[in-house]
């Protein structure tokens, strides 16, 4: 039973992704009818599928796809050729394929009607085909009305349409390699009597299953077949609604045809007796004018199942070649050969490509190995951090001992003088050994830091897939949506092999399905307003990807009527999510950004599509939960562009150590922005409310042992309720709420990067504390932060924060600026160790819930740390503000 | 839960008197807390752990004295006194506000069902008891009544009434407390 459910499994797994390439390969197809290469792929898919769903019982998949790779096939044949239409057609049958699947893999029932209506309409488009079709009759039928059965040509019209295999030439129908075809042709020489017998089996009979064994021991009972296709061992492994045999036989034609129609279980029997002449001929169908076979070698599909081979692996490959060469001059081409011939050239590489041997592993299975890579790495750390300590105790004993280890004087260690030399001795070597053995110690710890890193970077790549597999599905919502809404609009994706987080690919679909959407719906314009406005009456939606850094960009552009940013802002104000002060003191960024705000909907009219008022929060939420960001740009009449920036990976991040009540907290360097002492002298209080000015800017501050303890969190220095007057000298009077931090007095434009080079600029309050602000975030990695110079400006800090303060105690708080809703947010913490890289070890969210606790990780010695979501906690704080 | 509880009986192989074991339903694991005693089945324990540190989850449940370690797994810890209603020092914020330092007689059961895993803390640990028809007043029925009620039975040993705790009905109340809160 299991074994069952795997192959099902497996089925539903290889169907699906087939599936998602048929789409693509559909759409390419629509913008090139007559690609053959194309039409072959979506053969195989439909044909692969049919295999599968058969083997594991699915009768309505099996239905459909037979039916779609009939027509398709008709297609190959060229008998016939795609329009726009017919390509809708199939992109309905690819969505219903894909219902269908989904209701088995859940085993929900699925009403069959869409699927048989379906089906109907291929069977039309097959009618179709078959008569109005180009009237190119190839070898097939000639061969057929060879044949002096009567039946044979009245089935011909009729069976056919049921049986796809009669499309296919004669070699390929009994499945002959070019050796057998040899044989064969040796054998008639030698005036041997070969007969062909094609068998086709009544698939409504309701013990189908047993008709070819049936028909098997009736075969056997006169005569032992030479070659079947399929083969016995295909015919154990699964039904096949045809038999076709060669053998050796002195019997009549009339005598094997009585003999095989067994009522119900057959509903032909062709018999042929083989003479040179029909051989010639079936040479002629397989190398002469039959289109399908020039392409034979790539029907063959990669991903061969024992349900194909029989069919279409026989023909070889090389004399195809080199027939197909001649012939092609003799051979009257239809213009889709001609662009086959051309595309030839290409086909293969696009082959090999997709031939790449891929493993597919459970992606479980990678974080197991990532979460044991964890705990290496962590004990990495340990290790480098003991060897150091190691090296430093080693230079304080040398530090002391100075005067013994360098100069002759010993140490006294023995009354004894002479052995007291030797004991000396022994002390200096050992001494100088342990110092080898230290030396090598850090040698191999750095080693070890190496390949792990290495490791490390390995096993992130495993997680690491193309965003592609994202991308690929908006082609189709595009031309749908667009032709929805009589838009011209063309989606252009680059850099869809950037590669991305396997846990981030389905959390992005969504986002960036509804900035398309609104790109479609609200960005691109109806094409004559367009041509209006002197563009190009279609409009083009960017998709872009690329990775700078430590992060991925994905970029939606468009180059439809852009974002009024006054707009917005006036929308924003009728809302009440502002106030007019605050936008007159808003740049154009920041008013495009109040479109991030929960509840925010420029839309007019709400349509189906968009406009519903949730989309960008939503976009915004979602990326923020993947550790990333969004900005817009946009320009009105030109076009809107907006970038999401997301990290590399999840499963392991750069994090700011701190320390607050004993306990690890890890700051996610993404979310910071600088890293400063909180001085003093730069804070303000406005009202409840505490600021600092940095860099001419007023900036929030928020104390985070307090937001997450509360009343028992340790105290920051400065931010008490009760604080100097000196200090809270400055005139603001705005009240520093949720408003004013969104809003606060932004000097700087945001949009310029936040650089020392302001530093500069800037008259500063008080450079000889401001410097250690110049050491800014990038600490080194592992060094802690109170060492060398740092400490001394530290203790200088101290030193005038206990002047105004009478602090005693040599202790500083730090203010970690990071960015919320495009404004920077000072969060004040009593301590911060080193900055390291941290294992992510994601908490039960359904046991445990904290605003603002991410997930949590192992520091060291086994002590738990937490991760912390800094917009989310800073959220907290503001609605525990009101 | 009556008939989940039926599915999980074959347990016979245990160092118990012998007579015990054709009769056994299910075997139990008994724990006090106050003068109370409690009994859950053991399929769902996975281990019984001491002197753990605990670390505070800020601005989370009150039923929930914080996470642990334990051999790399992080852990919630519930407090089965906060969750029955009735006080626990452990989860008093303002002695121990950010870590809960281990304490001797502070036991914490490790349940591991429908995926979550996670530990009570409870007072002391008693003895296993295999529950037979003879000492088992099944409760199940109760569940008309009083909805939330995490028992399903009562088990008696001698003197002792204990109270059997149906883990999976404790696993569902905790989640649904948990995705009710909102911040």
């Amino acid at each position: 039973m299991d074994e069952w459910k795997e192959l099902i499994g497996d089925f539903l797994e290889e169907a699906y992704s087939l599936i998602e390439n048929l789409e693509e390969e559909l759409l390419n197809l629509e913008k090139d009818l007559s690609d053959k290469s194309g039409i072959d792929t979506i053969f195989r898919v439909a044909h692969t599928i049919k295999g599968g769903a058969g083997a594991v019982g699915f009768d309505d998949v099996t239905k459909l796809t037979h039916i779609m790779e009939d027509v398709l096939d008709l297609v190959r044949n060229g008998k016939y050729s795609f329009n726009e239409n017919d390509i809708s057609l199939l992109l309905e049958v690819k969505d219903e394929l894909e219902i269908l699947l989904k209701a088995h893999e859940s085993n929900q029932a699925h009403p069959f009607e869409r699927a048989a209506g379906l089906i109907k309409s291929l069977e039309n488009l097959k009618e179709t085909a078959l008569n109005g079709g180009v009237p190119k009759v190839n070898s097939d039928t000639p061969v057929t009305s060879a044949v002096s059965t009567a039946t044979a040509v009245a089935d011909a019209n009729e069976e056919e349409i049921l049986n796809p295999i009669d499309l296919l030439p004669v070699a390929a129908r009994f499945g002959l390699t070019n050796d057998q075809m040899a044989s064969i042709h040796e054998a008639v020489n030698l005036e041997e009597t070969l007969v062909f017998i094609e068998i086709r089996f009544n698939e409504s009979y309701e013990l189908k299953e047993v008709g070819p064994f049936e028909i098997l021991n009736v075969i056997n009972s006169f005569t032992e077949p030479i070659i079947m296709n399929p083969t016995p061992e295909c015919m154990d492994e699964e039904y096949m609604p045809y038999l076709n045999v060669v053998a050796s036989c002195q019997e009549s034609i009339e005598y094997i045809e009585n003999k095989l129609s067994l009522a119900d279980v057959v509903t032909r029997v062709t018999v042929r007796v083989v003479s040179p002449d029909y051989l010639a001929e079936i040479e002629r169908g397989i190398y002469g004018s039959n289109a399908p076979t020039e392409e034979a070698p790539i029907v063959a599909p990669p991903i061969a199942s024992p349900i194909v081979a029989p069919v279409v692996a026989p023909i070889p490959e090389p004399v195809v070649a080199v027939v197909s060469d001649d012939e092609s001059e003799v051979v009257d081409l239809s213009p889709s050969d001609q662009v086959s011939a051309k595309e030839d050239a290409k086909a293969p590489a696009k082959e090999e490509e997709k031939r790449s041997p891929t493993l597919k592993v459970e992606s479980s299975r990678i974080d197991d190995l990532l979460n044991l890579l964890g705990e290496l790495v962590i004990i990495r750390s340990g290790l480098t951090q003991f060897g150091s300590d190691l090296e430093k105790s080693v230079q304080d004993i040398r530090t002391s001992l100075r005067s013994y280890l360098s100069s002759s004087t010993p140490l006294p260690l023995h009354e004894d003088p002479d052995v007291n030399i030797q004991r000396n001795d022994q002390f200096k070597d050992a001494f100088s050994l342990i110092n080898t053995n230290i030396d090598h110690y850090i040698e191999y710890t750095q080693q070890l830091s190496r390949i792990s890193s290495t490791l490390q970077g390995r096993m992130m790549n495993l997680r690491m897939v193309p965003i592609q597999t994202v991308f690929s599905r908006f082609t189709r919502l595009t031309r749908d949506i667009a032709k929805q809404l009589n838009k011209n609009i063309e989606l252009v994706m680059e850099g869809g092999e950037t590669e991305i987080d396997k846990g981030m690919i389905d959390d992005l679909y969504d986002p960036l399905m509804h900035m398309i959407r609104n790109s479609l719906d609200h960005g691109i314009e109806m094409p004559e307003d367009r041509k209006a406005a002197g563009k190009d009456p279609s409009g083009i939606i960017q998709l872009k990807a690329y990775q700078e850094g430590d992060a991925i960009f994905i970029e939606i552009a468009d180059n439809g009527k852009g974002i009024d940013a006054n707009k917005i802002a006036e929308k924003a104000l009728e809302k009440g999510f502002i106030t007019q002060n605050q936008i007159n003191m808003m740049s154009k960024q920041e008013k495009l950004s109040l479109i991030l705000m929960p509840g925010f909907s420029t839309a007019e009219q709400i349509s189906n599509l968009s406009g519903r008022g949730v989309g960008m929060d939503v976009v915004h939420r979602k990326i923020e939960e993947l550790g990333g960001s969004v900005t817009i740009n946009s320009e009105v009449g030109v076009g809107s562009t907006i970038r999401i920036q997301l990290p590399l990976t999840l499963a392991i991040i750069q994090g700011l150590l701190i320390v607050i009540g004993g306990v690890h907290y890890i700051m996610p360097i993404a979310s910071v922005e600088e890293t400063i002492i909180l001085n003093p002298n730069a804070l303000h209080k406005l009202n409840n409310y505490h600021a600092i000015e940095f860099r001419e800017k007023l900036i929030p501050l928020v104390s985070l042992p307090s937001i997450l303890y509360g009343e028992y969190g340790e105290k920051s220095l400065y931010l008490q309720e009760e604080l100097d007057d000196s200090v809270s000298v400055k005139e603001n009077t705005t009240p520093m709420v949720e408003e004013a931090v969104l809003v606060d007095r932004t000097v700087v434009d945001m949009d310029s990067p936040v650089d020392s080079s302001v530093t500069e600029d800037a008259p500063l309050m008080d450079t000889s504390v401001d410097s250690p602000i110049k050491e800014e975030t990038p600490l080194t990695e592992g060094e802690p932060l109170v060492d060398g110079p740092t400490t001394e400006e530290t203790d200088a800090v101290s030193i005038e924060a206990s002047q105004e303060h009478e602090v005693t105690e040599t202790k500083t708080d730090f203010c970690i600026i990071v960015r919320y809703s495009n404004r920077q947010v000072g969060i004040v913490i009593p301590e911060i160790l080193r900055e390291q890289d941290i294992v992510i070890k994601p908490l039960d969210n359904r046991l445990i819930s904290s605003p603002g606790i991410a997930a949590a990780t192992i520091v060291g010695n086994g002590e738990i740390g937490f991760i912390l979501d800094i917009p989310q906690i800073i959220r907290y704080y503001l609605k525990n503000q009101h | 839960m009556a008939s989940e509880q039926e599915t999980h009986h074959p347990i016979g192989t245990s160092t118990e008197k012998s007579t015990a074991i054709a009769d056994t339903l299910f075997r139990t694991i008994t724990f006090s807390i106050g003068e109370q005693l409690y009994a859950i089945d053991i399929l769902y324990i996975r281990d019984i752990v001491l002197g753990k540190k605990i670390y505070r989850i800020p601005n989370s449940d009150p039923i929930l004295i914080g996470v642990t370690n334990i051999r790399g797994e992080i852990l919630p810890v519930f407090s089965l006194k906060a969750i029955l209603g009735s006080e626990d020092k452990l989860n008093d914020r303002s002695i121990a506000p950010t870590i809960v330092e281990p304490e001797e007689d502070e036991y914490l059961i490790v349940l591991k069902l429908e995926n979550h895993l996670f530990a009570i803390a409870i007072d002391q640990i008693n003895k296993n008891i295999s529950v037979t028809k003879e000492n088992y007043n099944d409760g199940s029925y109760m569940s008309k009544w009083a909805e939330d009620t995490i028992f399903i039975g009562v088990i008696v040993d001698e003197e002792d009434n204990i109270l059997l705790i149906d883990a999976p009905t404790l696993i569902h109340s905790l989640t649904a407390r948990i995705s009710s809160l909102s911040f």
